[in-house]
C-alpha cells in the first residue's frame, strides 16, 4: 500500500455562470475503495472532472499526498497517479482494444512495464485478451467498461477514478466488475467511484459521501450508511 | 494493347495524386480543417527542390526530406500560432481562415518567384522504359514509387507510433484523448505540421514531372478535394484507393471524352459521389 | 456647405471632365500609348517578348527626337499593365489605360483570343489599336475600324508549308493534329486541317487539351496509337515543351513534327535540347529576312543589329512584330500630320510601305495582307529558314524521334 491520500477540501466549480460544487469536502485513503452517490444533476460527475483537472476549481484545494493539484491540468494529475475513467467510457471506437489500452499509457516511457501492465490488465479481463484486435466499439457494454478500466490501469495510477460504473449494465455483468475492482484493491490501488446505482456502491466501497445539489450532506463507512434512514428513503426507496 | 498503356498512366499518375492528397485528407479527416493552404504548400515544396537543385545541384529525390522538413516547420508554427484559436470553431470558420491565409502566402511566393513556369530539368534524364506494349517514362515511375513509400511510411506512423496513435484518438474524442494526458494543441500542431510535411515532399516529386508556378495550386487543391471524396477522408487507405481511382478515370476519361474534358469529367465525379456516397469507396466509421 | 451646393459642385466637376475626357490630349508633347501584356503567369514568356519589342522602338524613336506631326515633335511613352495571363483582365486593363491613364493609342494584348476580347473596348472609344500577336481572322471579323493586326491569317503559316512537306514525299498521308482549346491554337489547327484535306491526307487523329494541362500522358498516348506520318500540333511555348518531353517519354515519333507557336524561341530550343532537332515551324517573320524601308530602323539589319546589342540575342518574330506595331503607328501619325484619333486610324488603313518588317499593306478588315510567311526547321539548335526561296538557308529534315 503506497501510503498516498487524496483530499479535497471546500472546492468550489462549475461552468461559466453556473456554479455546480459549493465547497465540498471528500478524501480518499490508500487502499480504500470510497464511493459518491447523489442523484442526477447534484454535481457527482463535475466533482470528478474537477479533480482530474478538466474543471478548474474556483475556490478550495485538490492535493494527492504531497502534491497540490488545485490548478493541475489532465496531464499534471495523470502525472501525479489519478487515472480518470470517465463516463459513458469515452472509447476511441475505430481503434483496436489493444490500442484503447495503449493510449492509456500515453504519458509512460517505461515499455517494459508498460508490457506488464497489458499483461495483468488481461489477467483481470480475459475477454479483453480474446478481443484485443477487435474495434473497441464493437464489444458489448460490459467489455466496453472492462476496457475503460483497462485503459485507466494503463497509466499506472496509485488512485482509479470511476465515473458511473453501472452506466447501462446489467446486474449480473456490475457484480462481475464489482469483483474485479476488489480484486485490483488487493493489488495497491484506492478506487474513487461515482454511482447512480446506490445498492452496488454501498455493497462495493468502503466509505461513501452523498452529495446533494453540490454539497455533501451525508459521509460514513458504508455499513452504516446503509442503514442510515435518510439514505434509506431518498435513495434506496425504503422506508 | 493502348488501353493497358492507358492503365499504366494512370496508375502512375495516380500514385502520385495519393501521396498530393494524403495529407489534406489527413488534417480534414483528424482535425476538421479544410486546409486551403496545401496546394501552395506543394508548390513551395516544388520551388525548394529547383533551387536545390539549380543552386547545390541535389537531385530532387534527395531534397524531399529537407523540403518536407521546411514546409512541417512552416505549417507547424502557422498552426501552433494562428490556426489553434479557431480549432474549436466550426469548419467554415477554419476554411475562411486558411483560405486568407493562402492568399497571403500564394501572393507572397508570385511576387518572391513570378508566375512564370519553371521547369526542372535534370542533367541526365532518366529515359523510358518499354514493355509489353507499355512505354512508362522512368522518372515518373520513380517518383510514384517514392510517393507510395512515404504514403505507406505515414499509415506505419499513424498505425504503429504512440504519436499517431495519440493523432487518430484526437480525432475520435478529444476529451478522452486530454484525459490520457494528451497536449491537444500539441497533437493539432503536429497533426497539420505531418499534413505539410506530405505537401512539401509530394511537391519535390512533383517537381520533376510537373511545370512549377504558384498557379498551380489551385490545380493541386482541386485534385486533393475529389480524392479525398472518391477515397473517404481521413484515411491513408482512402487516400490511395481515391488518388488511384482519379488517375485511371482521368486517364480513360480522357481517352474517350477527349483530353479537353478531363478535369469536367472528374469534378462530375465528385459531386456524384457526394451525393451517392459521400463517406468515400473505403470511408469509415468514426471517420466521417 | 448646403447639400445642394455640394451637388452643384460635383456636377461642375464632372462636367468639366466630361470636357477635357475626349481627347486625350498630347498637350505636353507627349504620345501615351497603352500596352496591356501577360508579364506574369503561363503566357509571360510570349508577354515579355512583345515589351521588348515595343520598347527597342520606343528608345529608336525617341533617340532621333521623337515622333513628328503637323509641325510638333512628341516623345512616345509605352504605358505598361500587367495582367497575370488572364483574359477578362487584359480587356480591364485595355479599358483603364484608355479611360483612366488616357493614352493616346492603345497596342493589343498578347494572343489572338485576348486581342479579340479587347477589340470592343478600343472600338468604343475609338482609339487606334495595333495587335502585334494576333493571327486568327475571327478577331478582325467584328468589323472594327480601330482594330489593326501585324499577323497575316493563319492560312499563310499551313499553306506553304503543306507544299514544302508533300513536295518532298508526296507519299505521305496520315496527319494527327492536336490544339490547345484557346483562340489561335484551335484556328490554326482548323486552317491545317483544311490544308491537309485539300490536298488527300488523312487525319488520322484530331484532339483538342485543356487550357492549363499539365499532363498530356493521355493523349500522346492516343497519339501514338494513331501512328501518325506528320504531326501538328498547336499551343503556346509551355505547352510546346511539354508535349514534346512526353513524346519522347512515351516514344512517339513521326517523320515532320510541326509546332506552332514556340520554336522560333531561343527559350524553346533551350529547354528542349535534343529534343528540338528537326521541329518545324512557321512565322509571320525571321531575322534572315531581307527588307529595306523609311521606317525608323531602315533596315532589317539593322533591327536586327540594334536589338542584339540591346537584348543580347537575336529577335524572333513576336519582338519584331511588337517594334513593326510601334513603326506602323509612327508611320501613320507622320502621315497624318497629327495625333487625332480618327485621322491617324485612317492614315493606317491607307498605309502601302516598306518597312524592316516587311512589307506593310492591310485588308479591309484590318489585318495585314503583304507579309510573306517563312518556314523553319530547327536543325543543329538552331532555327533554319526552309522558305520562301529568296531567303531559304536550309533544306528541310526528315524524321523526329
Amino acid at each position: 500500500m503506497s501510503g498516498v491520500a487524496l483530499t479535497v477540501a471546500a472546492v468550489e466549480a462549475g461552468y461559466g455562470d453556473v456554479q455546480v460544487l459549493w465547497g465540498v469536502d471528500l478524501d480518499v485513503g490508500p487502499g480504500e475503495i470510497v464511493c459518491v452517490i447523489g442523484s442526477n444533476g447534484a454535481g457527482k460527475t463535475t466533482l470528478l472532472r474537477t479533480i482530474s483537472g478538466v474543471v478548474r476549481a474556483r475556490a478550495g484545494r485538490i492535493a494527492f499526498g504531497e502534491t497540490d493539484l488545485t490548478a493541475a491540468t489532465p496531464a499534471d494529475v495523470l502525472g501525479a497517479g489519478i487515472a480518470h475513467v470517465p463516463e459513458g467510457r469515452r472509447l476511441f471506437a475505430a481503434m483496436s482494444v489493444e490500442d484503447n489500452l495503449k493510449m492509456g499509457a500515453f504519458l509512460r516511457r517505461d515499455q517494459a512495464g508498460i508490457r506488464e501492465d497489458l499483461e495483468r490488465v488481461y489477467q483481470y479481463f480475459p475477454k479483453l485478451h480474446e478481443r484485443r484486435r477487435q474495434d473497441a466499439g464493437t464489444l458489448s457494454g460490459g467489455e466496453q467498461q472492462m476496457c475503460a478500466v483497462g485503459r485507466g490501469i494503463m497509466s499506472a495510477p496509485r488512485l482509479l477514478m470511476i465515473d458511473e460504473l453501472s452506466l447501462g449494465l446489467a446486474p449480473q455483468i456490475v457484480e462481475q466488475l464489482s469483483e474485479i475492482l476488489l480484486r485490483i484493491r488487493g493489488d495497491g490501488l484506492s478506487i474513487l467511484v461515482v454511482e447512480q446505482d446506490v445498492n452496488a456502491a454501498l455493497e462495493l466501497a468502503d466509505r461513501g459521501f452523498v452529495v446533494d445539489r453540490g454539497r455533501i450532506t451525508l459521509h460514513g463507512d458504508t455499513e452504516t450508511l446503509q442503514t442510515d434512514p435518510q439514505v434509506r428513503e431518498a435513495y434506496l426507496g425504503m422506508a | 494493347m493502348i488501353y493497358l498503356q492507358i492503365l499504366a498512366n494512370g496508375l502512375a499518375l495516380g500514385g502520385l495524386y495519393a501521396c498530393i492528397a494524403v495529407g489534406f485528407s489527413l488534417v480534414w479527416g483528424v482535425l476538421n480543417v479544410i486546409n486551403l493552404l496545401h496546394g501552395s504548400m506543394i508548390v513551395l515544396g516544388s520551388y525548394i527542390a529547383l533551387f536545390a537543385y539549380t543552386t547545390f545541384g541535389i537531385h530532387p529525390f534527395l531534397t524531399v526530406p529537407i523540403a518536407g522538413g521546411i514546409v512541417f516547420a512552416l505549417t507547424y508554427a502557422l498552426q501552433r500560432g494562428i490556426i489553434n484559436r479557431v480549432i474549436a470553431a466550426p469548419v467554415l470558420m477554419t476554411l475562411t481562415l486558411t483560405f486568407g491565409l493562402d492568399l497571403i502566402f500564394n501572393n507572397a511566393m508570385l511576387t518572391a518567384f513570378k508566375a512564370d513556369y519553371r521547369k526542372l530539368i535534370l542533367e541526365n534524364p532518366l529515359g523510358s522504359w518499354s514493355f509489353s506494349g507499355v512505354t512508362l517514362p522512368v522518372d515518373r515511375i520513380a517518383a510514384m514509387a517514392l510517393a507510395m513509400l512515404l504514403t505507406l511510411m505515414l499509415f506505419r506512423l499513424l498505425k504503429d507510433s504512440r504519436i499517431g496513435r495519440a493523432i487518430v484518438a484526437v480525432r475520435m474524442d478529444r476529451d478522452a484523448a486530454a484525459l490520457m494526458g494528451v497536449d491537444v494543441m500539441k497533437i493539432n500542431a503536429i497533426t497539420f505540421g505531418i499534413g505539410g510535411f506530405m505537401a512539401g515532399a509530394a511537391g519535390c516529386l512533383l517537381s520533376i514531372i510537373f511545370p512549377i508556378s504558384p498557379l498551380n495550386s489551385t490545380v493541386y487543391l482541386g485534385k486533393s478535394f475529389v480524392v479525398c471524396v472518391l477515397g473517404g477522408l481521413g484515411s491513408v487507405p482512402g487516400a490511395i484507393v481515391g488518388g488511384l481511382a482519379l488517375g485511371i478515370i482521368e486517364s480513360f476519361g480522357a481517352f474517350f471524352l477527349g483530353p479537353e474534358h478531363a478535369v469536367t469529367l472528374a469534378f462530375s465525379l465528385l459531386i456524384v459521389f457526394l451525393i451517392v456516397r459521400p463517406t468515400g469507396l473505403l470511408g469509415k466509421k468514426g471517420y466521417e | 456647405m448646403t447639400i445642394q451646393k455640394v451637388i452643384l459642385a460635383a456636377l461642375g466637376a464632372a462636367a468639366l471632365s466630361f470636357a477635357t475626357m475626349g481627347s486625350a490630349a498630347a498637350a505636353d508633347g507627349v504620345i501615351k500609348v497603352g500596352a496591356p501584356l501577360p508579364l506574369t503567369g503561363p503566357l509571360s514568356p510570349e508577354g515579355l517578348k512583345q515589351k521588348q519589342g515595343y520598347d527597342i522602338w520606343a528608345e529608336t524613336v525617341n533617340a532621333k527626337g521623337g515622333i513628328k506631326a503637323g509641325g510638333d515633335t512628341y516623345k512616345v511613352e509605352i504605358v505598361y499593365v500587367d495582367y497575370a495571363s488572364n483574359t477578362p483582365k487584359a480587356v480591364q486593363s485595355a479599358d483603364r489605360l484608355i479611360s483612366q491613364d488616357k493614352v493616346n493609342f492603345l497596342f493589343s494584348p498578347f494572343g489572338s483570343g485576348a486581342a479579340k476580347a479587347a477589340g470592343g473596348v478600343s472600338e468604343k472609344y475609338g482609339i487606334p489599336t495595333i495587335a502585334a500577336t494576333a493571327s486568327s481572322e475571327a478577331v478582325y471579323n467584328q468589323g472594327y475600324k480601330y482594330l489593326f493586326g501585324t499577323f497575316t491569317p493563319n492560312r499563310t503559316l499551313t499553306e506553304p508549308l503543306a507544299d514544302i512537306v508533300l513536295g518532298k514525299k508526296p507519299g505521305l498521308k496520315r496527319v494527327a493534329i492536336l490544339s490547345r482549346n484557346d483562340l489561335f491554337p484551335t484556328a490554326l489547327a482548323k486552317e491545317m486541317a483544311k490544308s491537309a484535306e485539300k490536298r488527300g491526307l488523312d487525319i488520322v487523329m484530331s484532339e483538342k487539351y485543356a487550357i492549363g494541362t499539365m499532363d498530356h500522358s493521355s493523349t500522346v498516348t492516343q497519339l501514338k496509337a494513331s501512328n501518325p506520318e506528320w504531326v501538328f500540333a498547336t499551343g503556346y511555348i509551355n505547352d510546346l515543351i511539354l508535349i514534346r518531353k512526353q513524346m519522347k517519354d512515351l516514344g512517339v515519333g513521326a517523320e515532320v513534327v510541326t509546332m506552332i507557336a514556340g520554336p522560333a524561341y531561343q527559350e524553346f530550343i533551350d529547354a528542349s535540347g535534343p529534343l528540338a532537332e528537326n521541329i518545324t515551324s512557321s512565322a509571320w517573320w525571321h531575322p534572315a529576312v531581307r527588307y529595306k524601308g523609311d521606317d525608323v530602323f531602315g533596315t532589317t539589319e539593322n533591327f536586327n543589329k540594334l536589338f542584339e546589342a540591346k537584348y543580347g540575342a537575336a529577335a524572333d518574330y513576336v519582338q519584331a512584330s511588337a517594334a513593326a506595331a510601334g513603326v506602323i503607328l509612327q508611320l501613320a501619325i507622320e502621315a497624318a500630320g497629327t495625333v487625332e484619333p480618327a485621322k491617324v486610324r485612317d492614315a493606317i488603313a491607307a498605309l502601302d510601305t516598306t518597312t524592316f518588317y516587311g512589307p506593310i499593306k492591310f485588308g479591309d478588315t484590318g489585318q495585314i495582307t503583304s507579309l510573306e510567311p517563312p518556314t523553319f526547321q530547327i536543325q543543329g539548335s538552331k532555327p533554319m529558314v526552309v522558305y520562301p526561296d529568296g531567303i531559304k538557308q536550309a533544306d528541310i529534315n526528315f524524321g523526329v524521334k
